[in-house]
């Protein structure tokens, strides 16, 4: 669990300096319900006395539709993930689609509400940025940070790999 | 208590399937399976056991809604239905829902929880590793079977639910099944699901 504690004036600078593709994804995010997970969010407004803190539930939500300022929270969070590790796990994903066979690569290989996806797909969706692409690279972050958690040591990207077709280890 | 499953598309198949491997297990009072998934087959089955608190529903969800089956292999039609000063049908009052289906518990399990009932589901996209229908179907099921025992406060059931994700994480993390191809993909899907869940 994370604590984040700004108050309206710092959040508001903060988004202000941020760029419009990093705003919509937050938007994205909170649209769909996931970025708030267990994050026990806290704004603070000295002037007024203000002090919000709510957890995941719907109520949150409406907190943040009032408080849009709150979105750079999300993105303060989101920035909390390396590069250099989205740049590794994109390079394996690569590596990964590339090692299978054309008819795997083509395969259905996850149903995410109904929508089916290939690995071809998937890999598109990741290097094109789009909503299910920045979706589903964000939740391998989280899967190495669970992993972390778990097991010291323990890498996502290693995991992919693990996942190449034989002929190309 | 009840089970409803629908089947009439792929997915829905699916999670019929899958629901279909814990049904000889379960203290039924009925199985609304496949076409018989109706909100009017609900109705009458909930007006004829007053005492059943428990309804367990695998298939598509909405905010505000769980789908019965669909003649015709379009969307379903409205099973259970949140408005916003009423739950369709009335007999779902009070009653304890275990949905396997998407996004239900953003709208439908506060509602659930307003009428004095409980609910156990997810607030956004179920996901299925294609080919791990079975893993994926035993998280869901072994959960359903404790519920069935001890449907506790929802913390506890949020917490029994999320850990159930959480073995299957670690088994294809660093577990026995860390090695089988995709093994990543399965751990991804299972930890979008367990932060997915929800519990009211």
């Amino acid at each position: 669990m994370v604590a984040l504690h700004a108050t309206r004036m710092e959040l508001t600078s903060y988004l202000i300096q941020t760029s419009t593709k990093l705003l919509s994804h937050a938007r994205n995010q909170i649209s769909r319900r996931r970025w708030v997970g267990s994050l026990p969010v806290t704004v603070s407004q000295p002037q007024s006395g203000l002090r919000l803190t709510r957890y995941y539930t719907s109520y949150t939500l409406s907190v943040i539709e009032y408080y849009p300022v709150l979105e750079g929270l999300m993105i303060r969070t989101s920035q909390n993930v390396s590069p250099e590790l989205k740049a590794e796990i994109k390079q394996a994903l690569r590596d990964w689609v590339g090692s299978l066979s054309r008819s795997d690569a083509r395969a259905p290989a996850t149903n995410v509400s109904g929508k089916e996806y290939t690995p071809l797909e998937i890999l598109k969706a990741v290097e094109d940025e789009t909503e299910f692409g920045v979706e589903f690279l964000s939740s391998l972050c989280s899967l190495h940070e669970h992993m972390a958690k778990r097991r010291p040591g323990l890498s996502v990207v290693a995991l992919i790999r693990r996942s190449l077709a034989p002929s190309a280890t | 208590m009840i089970i409803i499953r629908p089947a009439y598309d792929r997915e829905t198949r699916a999670t019929h399937a899958i629901a279909g491997l814990i049904v000889p297990q379960l203290p039924l009072c009925r199985d609304l399976s496949g076409s018989q998934a109706t909100r009017l087959n609900l109705q009458r089955t909930l007006q004829q056991n007053p005492t059943v608190t428990i309804v367990a529903f695998y298939g598509h969800g909405e905010k505000d809604r769980l789908f019965g089956h669909s003649l015709w292999n379009l969307v379903g039609r409205s099973l259970v239905r949140s408005e916003p000063t009423k739950l369709l049908p009335p007999e779902v009052v009070s009653r304890n829902v275990y949905a396997v289906a998407c996004r239900a518990g953003v709208l439908l399990g506060p509602a659930l929880a307003r009428s004095g009932g409980r609910f156990i589901g997810y607030n956004d996209d179920f996901v299925l590793t294609i080919g791990f229908e079975a893993e994926f179907g035993a998280v869901v099921n072994d959960v359903l079977l404790a519920l069935t025992q001890n449907w506790g406060s929802p913390n506890s059931c949020q917490a029994v639910l999320a850990d159930a994700w959480n073995k299957l994480i670690d088994d294809f993390t660093y577990g026995a099944k860390s090695d089988i191809p995709r093994a990543f993909l399965v751990a991804r899907d299972a930890l979008v699901n367990r932060e997915g869940v929800a519990a009211f």
